[in-house]
C-alpha cells in the first residue's frame, strides 16, 4: 500500500557492483600504466585498449568458446571495415561529383558570358555600320537634289551665250 | 569498517567530505591508494545509475569501470566532493546512453541476467511488473526517473547531468510517472497511486 514515489524509490536504491569490482578497476588502471595508452570512450563490444579485466570478460566460457569467439570478432572487424571503407569511397565519390559538377557549371557560366559579350559587340558593329550608311544616304539624296537636269543645263547654257552675244 | 576504510586509505581520517578532499589531492599527485578510495567511495552510485539503465550487470560494470578509469585520467580538472560527485553523475549517464544506442540493447527480462542478487524488500511481483513498465519508458526519460528516485536529484540537477532544459526534464518525468501510474492500475490493486 504505498505510493509510487515510494516504491520507484526502492526499486531504484542504490546497489553495490559484483565482488572484485574495485581490484578490476584497479587491474585495468594498472593495464593502461603498463601500456601507456590513452584511455579512450568505449563500450562492452570494443576491444579494450587497458588489457585489464572486463565484466564482460569474466563472463565468456571457455578457450573453445573463445576461440569461435574471436572468429565472430574478426569477421565483425572485417565486415565493419569494409562498411567504413564502403562509406569512405560513397563520400569520395560524392565530393569528385560534386567538384566536377562545380566546374563544369562555372565553365558554363564563362562559355555564357563570352557569348552574350560577343553578342553585345555583334549588334553594337550593326548599329554603328546602320547609322553610317543612312548617313551616306542622306548625302547623296541631298546631292542629288541639289545637281541640274540636263534641259535646265542647256536652258542655263543658254542664257549665259545669250548675255555674252548681246 | 570506519578503521579498515582509514586503514587502505593510508590513514585518510575526518568527514567523509574531508575524506574525499583529502583523496582528490592524493589523486592528483598520481596516487594509487587514493583512487582506490575515491572507487569505494562512488562505486555504488556509479554501477547503480548503469545498471538500473541498461539492466544488464556485466555491461554496466563495464561502463562504470569505464567512468572510473577516465576519472583517472581526469583527476586534476576535479575541484571538490561536489564536483566528483556531478562529475561522475554526467559521465555515467552519458556513457550509459551511449551505449546503449551504440548496441541498440532490447532487454527483453527473459534474457537480461539478474542484476540483483539482494532480496527485494517490497513486493517482488510489483517490482518485477514496475521494472517492465521502466524498461518500456524511452531511454531518456529512464534516465530522468532514475536520476531523480536513485540519486533524489531535483529537476535544475537532472538538467544539468543530462544537459536538457529544465522544463524538459518537468515534462519528462511527469510524462514517464504518468504512463507508469495509467499502466499499474490496470494491472495492480493495493498500491496507491
Amino acid at each position: 500500500m504505498r505510493p509510487l514515489d515510494e516504491e520507484l524509490r526502492e526499486l531504484f536504491r542504490r546497489k553495490e557492483p559484483p565482488a572484485g569490482f574495485e581490484e578490476r578497476v584497479l587491474a585495468r588502471l594498472a593495464g593502461h600504466g603498463q601500456r601507456g595508452l590513452a584511455l579512450q570512450p568505449g563500450c562492452h563490444d570494443r576491444k579494450d585498449p587497458l588489457g585489464g579485466p572486463r565484466a564482460s570478460q569474466a563472463l565468456t566460457p571457455g578457450p573453445q568458446s573463445r576461440s569461435v569467439l574471436s572468429v565472430l570478432t574478426s569477421f565483425w572487424t572485417q565486415k565493419t571495415r569494409k562498411i567504413v571503407l564502403a562509406r569512405w569511397l560513397a563520400a569520395a565519390a560524392a565530393c569528385v561529383l560534386i567538384i566536377a559538377g562545380v566546374v563544369r557549371y562555372r565553365h558554363e557560366q564563362r562559355m555564357r558570358a563570352q557569348a552574350e559579350q560577343a553578342s553585345r559587340q555583334a549588334i553594337m558593329a550593326l548599329q554603328f555600320a546602320g547609322t553610317q550608311l543612312d548617313m551616306a544616304l542622306q548625302q547623296a539624296n541631298q546631292a542629288e537634289a541639289e545637281a541640274l537636269s540636263p534641259l535646265q543645263h542647256l536652258q542655263h547654257l543658254e542664257v549665259i551665250f545669250n548675255e555674252r552675244n548681246r | 569498517m570506519r578503521n579498515q576504510y582509514v586503514d587502505q586509505c593510508g590513514g585518510l581520517d575526518g568527514s567523509v567530505e574531508g575524506r574525499q578532499t583529502e583523496a582528490l589531492a592524493r589523486l592528483a599527485e598520481g596516487e594509487p591508494r587514493a583512487f582506490a578510495c575515491v572507487v569505494r567511495e562512488h562505486q555504488a552510485m556509479v554501477y547503480s545509475l548503469a545498471v538500473h539503465f541498461l539492466r544488464d550487470a556485466a555491461l554496466a560494470e563495464d561502463v562504470a569501470q569505464e567512468v572510473f578509469l577516465q576519472l583517472y585520467e581526469n583527476c586534476r580538472a576535479i575541484r571538490s566532493a561536489d564536483h566528483l560527485r556531478s562529475w561522475l553523475r554526467k559521465v555515467t549517464v552519458h556513457r550509459a546512453l551511449d551505449c546503449l544506442r551504440r548496441k541498440r540493447i532490447s532487454v527483453p527480462l527473459e534474457n537480461t541476467p539478474e542484476p540483483y542478487s539482494t532480496a527485494t524488500v517490497g513486493d517482488p511481483w510489483l517490482e518485477d511488473k514496475l521494472w517492465r513498465l521502466v524498461l518500456t519508458l524511452p531511454e531518456k526519460w529512464r534516465m530522468v526517473v532514475i536520476l531523480r528516485y536513485q540519486e533524489d536529484l531535483g529537476y535544475q540537477e537532472i538538467a544539468e547531468v543530462m544537459k536538457i532544459p529544465v522544463n524538459t526534464v518537468k515534462s519528462s518525468l511527469e510524462r514517464a510517472l504518468a504512463i507508469l501510474r495509467k499502466k499499474l492500475e490496470h494491472s495492480t490493486v493495493g498500491v496507491k497511486l
